[in-house]
């Protein structure tokens, strides 16, 4: 097990330095690159520029400027905000917990009705209850989940007007006790949890639902009924727990696929997040804010599958006791 | 005799959905069971020996099963708490009706258990082994204590001789070998002292020296618990010393019963002869393995049922046998489903 | 043929004729402004209504099926084939090789596709050859592990072997043996990926880093929508309708190859 632990940090390290190798390039050799922009960018003084060019080394080779450009990245320094000139690494802390919440409270959702559908379509397979969640998972594969947001927007915002569909707290948030504090929040998190969870959920759902019949089909499901096993045993210690130590990984796998969503879905509810940042720095094109929030991102979503590999190790006696 | 186990008129089919046919596996299927009994059934690949075993057990996927006849079980063991003196398993009233899975459950593991062919494939590869045994003591008994339950595992670990029980205990499955984990397979079926022991095939997956170790070691064990054999193979060499009774499976009939010393000294269904002609040992040096033409009768197709249904590959056939679907002909107890014997009872 | 196939066939087969016939089928030209009838409901004269500069909805979600589809098949056309190839010849090789690409996949799997099209977006001018381009560029990586593992599964198989035994040039055993045997997975793949594909740009437009205006193109459309999502409901609900069903008929098609070519399934 120690072996397979070694493996996986060296490769979260390959991977790692791989993450600052492609930022790099995309910096330094997209047509827009920073030097590019120095040319027609009117708004940056003269000031900025000199900055600018001493961030990226522009007057350094370019093995160099990797070099330079990888030591701050461990440092986390990715400079200043062209808008407002504070530090990157500031500005992306300030949004992180918010876009964790989200996200992390997404993937909680996932997880369990992901389990909880997927289950009960392999359970009640080809019957009425499978056929119409499976049904519903397959619409919510081709649906936009964005344009899902307007329509929750729409019905729920501005029709019912039961729900919130901006923002994450309302602007009497200062007044509220404490209880309504919470209520608002919870409020406001509703409708983009909901929406960005359930891609994954439908997702999740498919996969356990095919794994779990796998399963059940198998000769130990068949001799643990003949031990006069329970039917509800059987399907979730016998076969649940089969189906349950890829789902880690599936999980892990999933994030970036989460964390993306968050930058569509922060944008439309105008949510606090990084997401949303993201977004705006894109649109202004703040390019320092932009590397600083695509490798913090990319370093999350690595994070989350190296986390998730380890749980896997340690989850499955056929690796754990290899 | 005690009956403990009777199988009347039994048919089992399969609705075959891709294509959209009836597979009539087992019929007119007729076996009676008694206490401490070691019966064989004996049949090649296709022969309906797993489907039986698992009808008596009742593991057929429910959906596409139809079954007709009936299957009943005595249970005669003191210690069990129910007081019932049969189950109807299968039953015909009008309408078949299988026993409810309340019932079954209670005697799945309890009063009949089962032994798997392949014991990789049987056993929960991310559950202990240890974990695996104890489910099923505690699935029948609710009042033993942790301590007593895992005492009871480790004898049983002992029982079926498996070294350092202790150790073995919190091993999964992928850690131990084959032979290792079909003892763990034996020791569970036979946890609970179960009137019926059904062993299907359980050496086929193993390597060949282990073969007669197990099959000893099966039926020593179930001469110990007093519980009655059922196995199941198409080694007909490998039962020659270790059962009572043979039963001759051919396409989902049974052609032939007696007991085991008639069987092998005195065959007489053709197919039975060529089983037995067909092993290994008994063919000279330089000669030819005997091998039986692979025809296999359709059994989707209700017209083959009403001749001889080893007709078409039977080295003695005669004239009649396509048009008359023989009876059993009896001489004293061994029985033969084959025209050939019409005229000498 | 299923269900599926049949249904996701005819759905892409009525697609393809509106994007090839936008020309006569539409009633208006789509970047005719008319301000007088700006942001009017949908009626007879324009049933789905008119936008902000008072063009016809309609027409301009005819044109807007010629954008959707020619993104999802070249940016998929361009996945597939790298993805199919690196994984081959990941997959066939093995070693050094195999360890460099699955590093390389690692990596591009670690930034979510979204934002790593966002983030070339932002360096290079949005149109809809550079859409095309970036997804196409981006997601190919799922389909290298997809097709690399099922390589996996064939090339120790004997008749790889008896090719290798033969004599046979490696490209040959890859592309005239192997291939085929991973044929369907990179078709399901495929069909799922223009699925997403014209989400992917439907999005981008949607956020204004995809086709640009006056170009029209169903997320762009959206974005208007949400705009006006007060006043004009038409301009979210016609759009994202035909985004759903387009990419509905995809994934019927690519549920359709995978039962077509798994008869174990159902």
């Amino acid at each position: 097990m120690v072996k397979i632990i070694f493996k996986r940090i060296i490769l979260f390290i390959i991977t790692f330095i791989g993450i600052s190798f492609i930022t790099f390039l995309v910096i330094n050799l997209s047509p827009g690159k920073p030097s590019d922009m120095l040319e027609f960018s009117s708004k940056i003084t003269y000031e900025a520029k000199e900055k600018i060019i001493k961030l990226y080394g522009l007057d350094k080779p370019l093995h160099i400027r990797y070099f330079n450009w990888f030591v701050r990245f461990i440092k986390l320094d990715f400079g200043n905000s062209f808008k407002d000139d504070r530090p990157v690494i500031k500005k992306i802390l300030e949004r992180l917990p918010a876009t964790l919440l989200l996200n992390i409270l997404s993937l909680i959702l996932i997880f369990f009705f992901g389990i909880f559908f997927g289950i009960i379509c392999a359970v009640y397979r080809n019957k009425f209850l499978d056929k119409i969640i499976s049904f519903f998972i397959f619409l919510s594969y081709s649906i936009p989940k964005y344009w899902l947001a307007i329509l929750c927007m729409i019905v729920f915002g501005i029709k019912l007007k039961i729900l919130p569909i901006s923002g994450l707290r309302s602007v009497n948030f200062e007044y509220l006790t404490f209880l309504e504090k919470c209520l608002d929040i919870i409020k406001h998190l509703i409708l983009p949890v909901v929406i960005s969870a359930l891609g994954g959920i439908a997702g999740l759902t498919r996969y356990i639902r095919g794994s779990m019949i796998e399963q059940l089909n198998s000769e130990y499901i068949k001799f643990a009924i003949s031990k006069g096993t329970p039917k509800n045993k059987v399907v979730l210690k016998h076969a649940f727990r089969n189906v349950l130590i890829p789902v880690v990984t599936i999980v892990g796998l999933s994030l970036p696929e989460v964390i993306g969503g968050a930058f569509i879905f922060e944008t439309i509810f105008a949510y606090p997040g990084m997401g949303r940042l993201g977004y705006e720095a894109i649109m202004s094109r703040d390019y320092p804010l932009i590397m600083g929030i695509s490798v913090i991102t990319a370093f999350l979503t690595l994070l989350g599958n190296f986390l998730a590999d380890l749980l896997y190790i340690y989850v499955d006696p056929r690796v754990r006791y290899k | 005799m005690e009956s403990i186990l009777e199988i009347r008129n039994l048919n089992v089919s399969f609705f075959v959905k891709s294509k959209n046919k009836k597979l009539f596996i087992l019929r007119d299927i007729n076996l009676e069971i008694f206490k401490t009994q070691k019966i064989a059934i004996v049949g090649e690949s296709a022969s309906g020996k797993t489907t039986l075993a698992n009808t008596i057990m009742l593991l057929n996927d429910k959906e596409y099963t139809y079954y007709s006849g009936f299957v009943k079980f005595y249970p005669i063991k003191n210690s069990c708490s129910c007081q019932k003196k049969f189950y109807e398993i299968i039953t015909v009233n009008g309408k078949t009706q299988i026993l409810d899975e309340k019932n079954m459950r209670h005697l799945r593991g309890n009063h009949i258990s089962m032994v798997f062919q392949d014991p990789f494939s049987a056993l929960n590869p991310v559950v202990s082994v240890g974990k695996q045994v104890e489910e099923v003591i505690k699935n029948h008994n609710y009042n033993l204590s942790k301590k007593d339950i895992y005492n009871k595992v480790i004898e049983l670990f002992y029982k079926v001789k498996l070294p350092q029980p202790e150790h073995i205990y919190n091993k999964y499955p992928h850690q131990l070998s084959g032979g290792q984990i079909q003892r763990i397979c034996i020791g569970i079926a036979l946890a609970n002292k179960p009137e019926i022991l059904i062993a299907d095939e359980p050496t086929t997956a193993l390597d060949a020296s282990l073969k007669d170790t197990i099959i000893n070691l099966l039926t020593e064990l179930v001469v110990e618990e007093n519980s009655a054999l059922i196995l199941i193979t198409h080694d007909i060499n490998l039962i020659k010393n270790s059962v009572d009774y043979v039963f001759i499976l051919y396409a989902g009939e049974i052609v032939e019963y007696a007991s085991a010393k008639e069987i092998f000294e005195n065959p007489k269904h053709p197919y039975t002869t060529l089983l037995l002609e067909c092993s290994v040992d008994k063919t000279k040096k330089g000669k030819k393995l005997t091998t039986i033409p692979y025809d296999f009768p359709d059994l989707t197709d209700e017209e083959v049922f009403k001749k001889c249904i080893f007709f078409n590959r039977c080295p003695k056939k005669i004239k009649d046998c396509e048009f008359i679907k023989p009876n059993f002909y009896s001489f004293g107890q061994h029985k033969v489903k084959c025209i050939l014997y019409e005229n000498e009872r | 043929m299923n269900r599926y196939l049949i249904v996701g066939s005819i759905i892409i087969f009525i697609l393809l004729l509106i994007a090839i016939f936008a020309k006569f089928l539409s009633p208006y030209d789509p970047y005719k402004q008319d301000l007088l009838n700006r942001l009017k409901p949908p009626s007879i004269k324009h049933i789905f209504g008119t936008d902000e500069l008072g063009r016809d909805v309609f027409s301009r979600m005819l044109y807007a099926t010629r954008v959707s589809l020619s993104v999802g098949f070249i940016a998929v056309g361009l996945s597939t084939i790298i993805g199919a190839i690196l994984g081959l010849i990941s997959g066939y090789y093995g070693g050094w090789v195999d360890s460099l690409i699955m590093r390389l996949v690692d990596i591009m799997l670690c930034f979510p596709t979204f934002f790593l099209i966002l983030l070339v977006i932002a360096f290079v001018k949005p149109n809809i050859y550079n859409i095309m381009l970036v997804i196409g560029l981006t997601s190919w990586p799922s389909l290298t592990r997809y097709v690399r593992a099922e390589v996996l599964k064939i090339k120790n198989l004997e008749f790889v072997l008896s090719c290798k035994l033969a004599g046979f040039s490696s490209a040959r055993i890859i592309f005239i043996h192997i291939l085929p045997n991973v044929l369907v997975p990179i078709l399901v793949t495929f069909s799922l990926g223009i699925g997403s594909a014209i989400l992917t740009e439907s999005a981008l437009s949607f956020l204004g880093l995809g086709v640009q205006p006056p170009q029209p193109s169903w997320g762009n459309i959206l974005s208007s929508g949400k705009d006006y999502i007060h006043i004009a409901w038409w301009l979210s609900l016609f759009p994202g309708l035909a985004i759903f069903i387009t990419v509905t008929g995809f994934n019927l098609l690519a549920e359709g190859f995978r039962i077509l070519f798994s008869p174990k399934e159902r």
